[in-house]
């Protein structure tokens, strides 16, 4: 059994809705409510669900971009919530994101060059001979030629983007990156060049992922552990193949089968989920699918259910079982 | 079968003083009534400009510099290029709609619901107010809103990107269209809307026989709605075939390559599989095929001859070099 390397416990984090003329808050957005996972050493741990579940304010919770309002994380051994300022600053060497959309990540006004010294200056006092080497050493891993370094970001197309994004993440040599949704904004043909890049570096640099993605297929791809999120809860997680063959929420079935088929004419049996997800602002107090669901019972209006151990490693949040 | 619309030899241009790019080339495609036809391909292949064409939408820099588009209107066969702006006005909205591709920016903020599906009516048909409000709760009811009298009085902002969409297909359905293009009518929306989404424009097409340009890069919701797919790569048509014979019996080496990626994922043990390189830029076109720089199929020919776009089979037509009119491997 590999090492954990972050642990999440019971994560909140609440939006205040404000209102009125003295903007009093009047209710809060349960973004993320009570979420707890681990992530394995130099495994990925995928987040997936609908827009608007809460997986990228989870991502972004655990690096505290956005400060989460109650739980505790785990990093390495060190409390994250309790770092100061500066101790952060210094963490974040070791941890990193890399955004959705490459198109507006990067600042149009710097070079590649400046965009990837950028984190070095940051994070290492380094001579700019050094930050050079490392700036060579970062373009060749990515897949970027040393001539192109000199350019602006508009000059490069999505693929490349990304690649500059993934770059500067991993240019500080972190032990740990989250990956909000890194492939959406591209095509298919370099979708797969950027997961191949992605695998690629986890194996050569020992990293350690959580990766954000509404896409099924490349989750099942990419990932060895997943959580299903629903309404800011984890409704289902359990290693990867565990989820894809057997999934057991009514809602983890739903999303399976709604992922359009790849050959015509094997048409498949759809569970076709009614209405929409309901307002994170004041949750249902039974199952946050109930209104949803095909198999909803008395008990699903009342109570929310707890996630609840399956078989070894598979857990669901679910009255059927 | 008989067609309803014909694209003949369609070019579009970008042109400006310092700039011109060829952005489609020699276009054409059939499409029957009551038929979905795909078209599929990635970004800047020229597959939404070549639908804006087709309802005459394209404004400066773009332009269609030849080529003819016939459509089976009520008033009989019409080129859609040669129409004034009063003529194809009347046509939008009546007898062509479009679905765009975000619903969240696609509707006026301003307006109620209700304002803008009776805009559609107000212009086109002979109604009163009265006749107007039916027909606008009559439609969305059959889009499957719920709670329809009051979302009629609702504005866009007030509702989800699925729910929207709903609305977009009613605004554009409400007229009966004989033809309705939608460009990624779900692309901005989740797996589990957009199955909804889909589900809904299978049953309406049914019910309205209505015939469906569905424009995509996603292969998986062609196989799902379409009966025919013309493939897009770099402003040309590849491939073009039904859809159980593109999938089964692909032709071109791009689409082969497409279905690959697509289909490799999930099988952890192999790396992904990619297409080399990238889209030759616009304007830059190489001499010989466009797609020869990618292709591992590639042999001398490909490099100084652009191939035509020929029949190999009945009703599946590739562009390229390892097929003869006949249809054997060369």
């Amino acid at each position: 059994m590999s090492k954990i390397l972050v642990e999440v416990e019971n994560l909140k984090t609440y939006f205040p809705v404000k209102s009125g003329v003295f903007k009093k808050t009047t209710a809060y957005v349960h973004a993320v409510d009570g979420i707890s996972f681990k992530v394995n050493e130099q495994e990925t741990f995928a987040l997936v669900g609908e827009s608007g579940c809460g997986k990228s304010t989870t991502g972004r919770s655990i690096l505290r971009i956005i400060e989460p309002t109650s739980g505790k994380i785990t990093f390495d051994g060190d409390d994250v919530l309790k770092l100061s300022k500066d101790e952060m600053r210094e963490k974040r060497k070791d941890m990193q994101l890399i955004f959705q959309n490459p198109y507006s990540s990067l600042n149009p006004r710097m070079t590649v060059k400046k965009l990837l010294e950028e984190p070095l200056k940051t994070h290492f006092k380094m001579s700019q001979k050094e930050m050079d080497e490392q700036v060579l050493w970062i373009m060749d891993k990515v897949g970027l030629s040393n001539d192109q370094l000199e350019r602006y970001p508009h000059q490069f197309s999505g693929g490349q983007r990304q690649r500059i994004s993934i770059a500067r993440a991993i240019i500080s040599k972190p032990k740990f990156v989250v990956a909000d949704e890194p492939v959406s904004a591209l095509d298919v043909s370099i979708q797969s060049q950027i997961l191949n890049l992605l695998i690629e570096l986890q194996k050569e640099l020992k990293l350690t992922y959580v990766f954000i993605s509404h896409d099924l297929n490349v989750v099942r791809h990419i990932s060895n552990s997943v959580a299903v999120m629903y309404l800011g809860k984890i409704v289902e997680k359990g290693l990867t193949e565990e989820i894809f063959e057997n999934p057991m929420h009514p809602y983890t079935q739903a999303l399976l089968s709604a992922v359009p088929s790849k050959d015509p004419l094997k048409k498949k049996k759809r569970i076709i989920l009614k209405g929409d997800v309901p307002s994170p602002i004041n949750p249902p107090k039974g199952c946050p699918l109930y209104l949803r669901c095909e198999k909803a019972m008395d008990i699903c209006k009342e109570n929310n259910p707890l996630l609840k151990t399956m078989d070894g490693t598979h857990e669901t949040a679910c009255h059927l079982y | 079968m008989e067609n309803l619309l014909e694209v003949k030899n369609i070019s579009i241009d970008l042109k400006t003083r310092d700039n011109y790019k060829k952005l489609a080339d020699n276009v054409s495609f059939n499409i029957g009534k009551k038929q979905s036809f795909g078209i599929v391909g990635e970004s800047g292949c020229g597959k939404s400009i070549t639908a804006l064409s087709i309802m005459q939408l394209l404004s400066y820099p773009l332009k269609v510099s030849s080529g003819q588009i016939f459509f089976d209107s009520k008033k009989g066969k019409v080129d859609l290029l040669s129409l004034k702006n009063n003529e194809i006005r009347r046509l939008r909205g009546n007898e062509i709609s479009m679905i765009f591709q975000e619903p969240m920016t696609a509707l006026d903020p301003i307006f109620t619901i209700e304002q803008q599906i009776v805009e559609t009516l107000k212009f086109h048909k002979d109604l009163n107010k009265k006749e107007m409000k039916d027909m606008a709760l009559d439609m969305l009811k059959k889009v499957g809103i719920p709670r329809a009298e009051q979302i009629l009085n609702e504005y866009p902002h007030q509702l989800s990107g699925g729910m929207l969409q709903r609305i977009m297909i009613a605004i554009a359905l409400i007229c009966k269209p004989k033809l309705l293009i939608a460009d990624e009518p779900t692309t901005a929306l989740d797996v589990t809307i957009q199955a909804q989404i889909l589900e809904l424009m299978n049953e309406l097409k049914e019910s309205y026989d209505t015939s469906i340009i569905m424009i995509t890069h996603d292969l998986g919701v062609i196989a799902e709605t379409c009966e025919r797919v013309a493939v897009f790569y770099s402003g040309q048509v590849v491939e073009e075939a039904d859809v159980a014979a593109l999938f089964h019996n692909t032709a071109h080496p791009y689409t082969s390559g497409l279905l690959k990626a697509v289909t490799s994922i999930g099988d952890k043990s192999k790396e992904l599989y990619t297409i080399p390189g990238m889209v030759p830029a616009g304007g830059h076109m190489p001499k010989g095929c466009r797609f020869e720089e990618r292709c591992s199929k590639a042999v001398t020919i490909c490099k100084e001859k652009a191939p035509e776009l020929i029949e190999i089979e009945e009703g599946h037509k590739c562009r390229c070099w390892l097929y003869n009119e006949s249809g054997d491997d060369k």
